[in-house]
């Protein structure tokens, strides 16, 4: 692991803290990059807690870099996320590792009144991903955004499930997750959003939206909603879709060869994602990678718009 | 320019075009008049390659090649562009990415390099001007939220960026207002050369005014069953189609 940075400590059983004191603004994001050496366990533990206290503001990226290695990688990733009262926290996770892989993580974030959370997961590259994300909305005021982008192909699974707790009243909650499915992945998503009793005026709006671009990928998809207040506004919804012909052919008829709309096609569906990212200077870098990916796919296209 | 012989097509198993025959020459104007449902999209969709009309019988040559061969994107390459009668909408896809990729996607098919972004923009400055696109319509997702006019106008921004030296008008003037048809109809004149040739489908005389055609074709029931000078479609716009029925025996 790398940071290197003033906030950053780890204890003696390899736990990394993360802590922001008080109305401290941390202006540039945190960067820490996982990566494995090859003297390493194959199997990796990895314990992270963030703690951003009241009225402080900071910016995290996570990005999980296991690459391939003599037998079977395997991540239990621990995070817990602790947003103070007013606090504002940012946190993107972006997973780049192989097919071989096999990743189980486990995020749950408490926040406190008035604080603003938004979490991205991004899976670029991956074998079998598990994330589990719940976040507990404590205190009134409360708002939190979870944001999802997955690309797979091949064999790749990735199944995201998500809980957002509205357990106190006058809560926010956002949630966009988005599937780009392609060969024989296989995507699920489980979106739960519950109301506790006491949560009147919570808002909550869930969406997933997938696009499964041959016949042979599949996405599970469910959210669902549990409501036990009266006074709420929620709304959540998924979608299942493939590549739209018609506008495939239009591009085609303007001259845009039928791989390469496909493509743009892509990008322009898992955009949606990276344009609510409040960090503009990072969105632009993911949907650099994001290019990247999709056009891997395709070895020939070498010289597409997109590939330069 | 382009000679369609006994071209037959279907959709859906359902036979559409039954016999078409239409040759156009370099400069010439042809519009194509007929009743809704005779089969005019349908041919236009037959020429552009659109995967969802088969074609069943016949063929169509297009400066000496056999268009059916070629896929919809070498067809545009070749010279072909089709203002849809329903522009589609991308979302997510911005109308600059969108024309930058067709226009070096052409000059790559003819060994050209693709031009600088600095190039690229001026070139689509300069083409707005044609049909007077605002400036924010082009800096949005392709057609999204775009009104009637606003996506007929932006086919013809397209024609402009593409210079096709054949082009499909499939009801360009439908949903535009007196202004903008002027503003349109004008703007397609002045892409016009003496090799540029189009075929444009309308059911008012009015857009044709501007574009004077020098032949005026009738389709119903998947066969053009009259061809005539400019005076046909006067002819039609005063007294519609069922003489032309009687005439034919429909
Ligand atoms: N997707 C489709 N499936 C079945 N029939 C269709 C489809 N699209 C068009 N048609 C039919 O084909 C015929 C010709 O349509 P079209 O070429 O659009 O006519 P026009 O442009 O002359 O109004 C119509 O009868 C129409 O209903
Ligand atoms: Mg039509």
């Amino acid at each position: 692991m790398t940071g290197g940075h003033q906030y950053i400590t780890q204890s003696a059983d390899g736990k990394l803290l993360i802590h922001v004191p008080r109305n401290e603004r941390v202006e540039q994001p945190i960067r820490i990059t996982i990566e494995r050496r090859p003297d390493e366990p194959l199997e990796e533990h990895r314990d992270i807690e963030i703690r951003v206290d009241e009225s402080a503001e900071a910016r995290i990226i996570l990005n999980d870099h296991i690459k391939e290695a003599d037998g079977q990688t395997h991540t239990i990733q621990n995070l817990q996320i602790v947003a103070g009262e007013n606090s504002q926290l940012e946190v993107y996770e972006v997973e780049e590792t192989y097919s071989g892989h096999l990743r189980e993580s486990s995020i749950v974030v408490d926040q406190q009144a008035y604080s603003r959370v938004t979490l991205l997961s991004l899976t670029l590259q991956a074998g079998k991903t598990v994330n589990h994300t719940v976040a507990h909305l404590n205190g009134q005021g409360a708002e939190v955004t979870l944001l999802g982008g997955v690309l797979a192909d091949g064999t790749q699974r990735v199944e995201n499930h998500t809980l957002i707790d509205h357990a106190v009243p006058e809560c926010t909650s956002n949630e966009l997750y988005k599937y780009v499915l392609d060969e024989n992945a296989v995507g699920v998503f489980e979106g739960r959003i519950l109301v506790q009793k006491d949560a009147q005026k919570s808002i909550s709006q869930e969406t997933n939206a997938n696009l499964v671009s041959t016949k042979t990928a599949r996405m599970f998809t469910q959210p669902a909603l549990e409501i036990y207040a009266d006074d709420v506004k929620c709304n959540h919804g998924a979608t299942v879709g493939q590549l739209d012909e018609q506008a495939l052919f239009y591009m085609q008829q303007r001259g845009i060869p039928y791989d390469e709309a496909r493509m743009l096609l892509k990008f322009a569906f898992i955009g949606e994602v990276i344009d609510r990212l409040p960090l503009e200077s990072f969105a632009e870098r993911l949907r650099h990678l994001i290019e990247k990916r999709i056009c891997g796919e395709l070895p020939s296209c070498g010289d597409c718009k997109l590939c330069k | 320019m382009l000679e369609i012989k006994n071209l037959h097509a279907s959709i859906n198993g359902k036979e559409i075009l039954k016999g078409i025959d239409l040759t156009i020459k370099d400069g010439e104007v042809h519009a194509l008049m007929g009743q809704n449902g005779a089969g005019k999209s349908t041919l236009s969709n037959v020429l552009v390659g659109n995967p969802a009309y088969e074609v069943t019988e016949g063929s169509v040559i297009f400066n000496g090649k056999d268009l059916l061969q070629m896929k919809p994107e070498e067809r545009a390459h070749e010279g072909i562009f089709m203002s849809f009668q329903h522009p589609i909408e991308i979302p997510g896809v911005s109308m600059v990415n969108f024309m930058r990729a067709a226009v070096n996607a052409k000059r790559k098919y003819h060994n050209q390099e693709p031009l600088s972004a600095s190039e690229f923009l001026r070139l689509m400055r300069e083409k707005r001007k044609v049909v007077e696109l605002d400036n924010k319509l082009a800096n949005r997702a392709v057609n999204e939220g775009f009104s009637g006019g606003e996506k007929k106008r932006n086919e013809i921004f397209q024609m402009a960026m593409l210079e096709p030296t054949f082009a499909i008008l499939d009801e360009t003037d439908s949903g535009l207002d007196v202004d903008a048809l002027r503003i349109v109809a004008e703007g397609f004149n002045k892409l016009r050369t003496p090799e540029t040739s189009a075929m444009v489908i309308t059911h008012y005389q009015r857009l044709l005014d501007y574009l004077k055609p020098d032949i005026v074709h009738v389709l119903l029931n998947g066969r053009i069953v009259k061809t005539g000078g400019p005076e046909l479609a006067t002819d039609i716009e005063n007294k519609g189609f069922d003489w032309i029925k009687e005439e034919v025996g429909l």
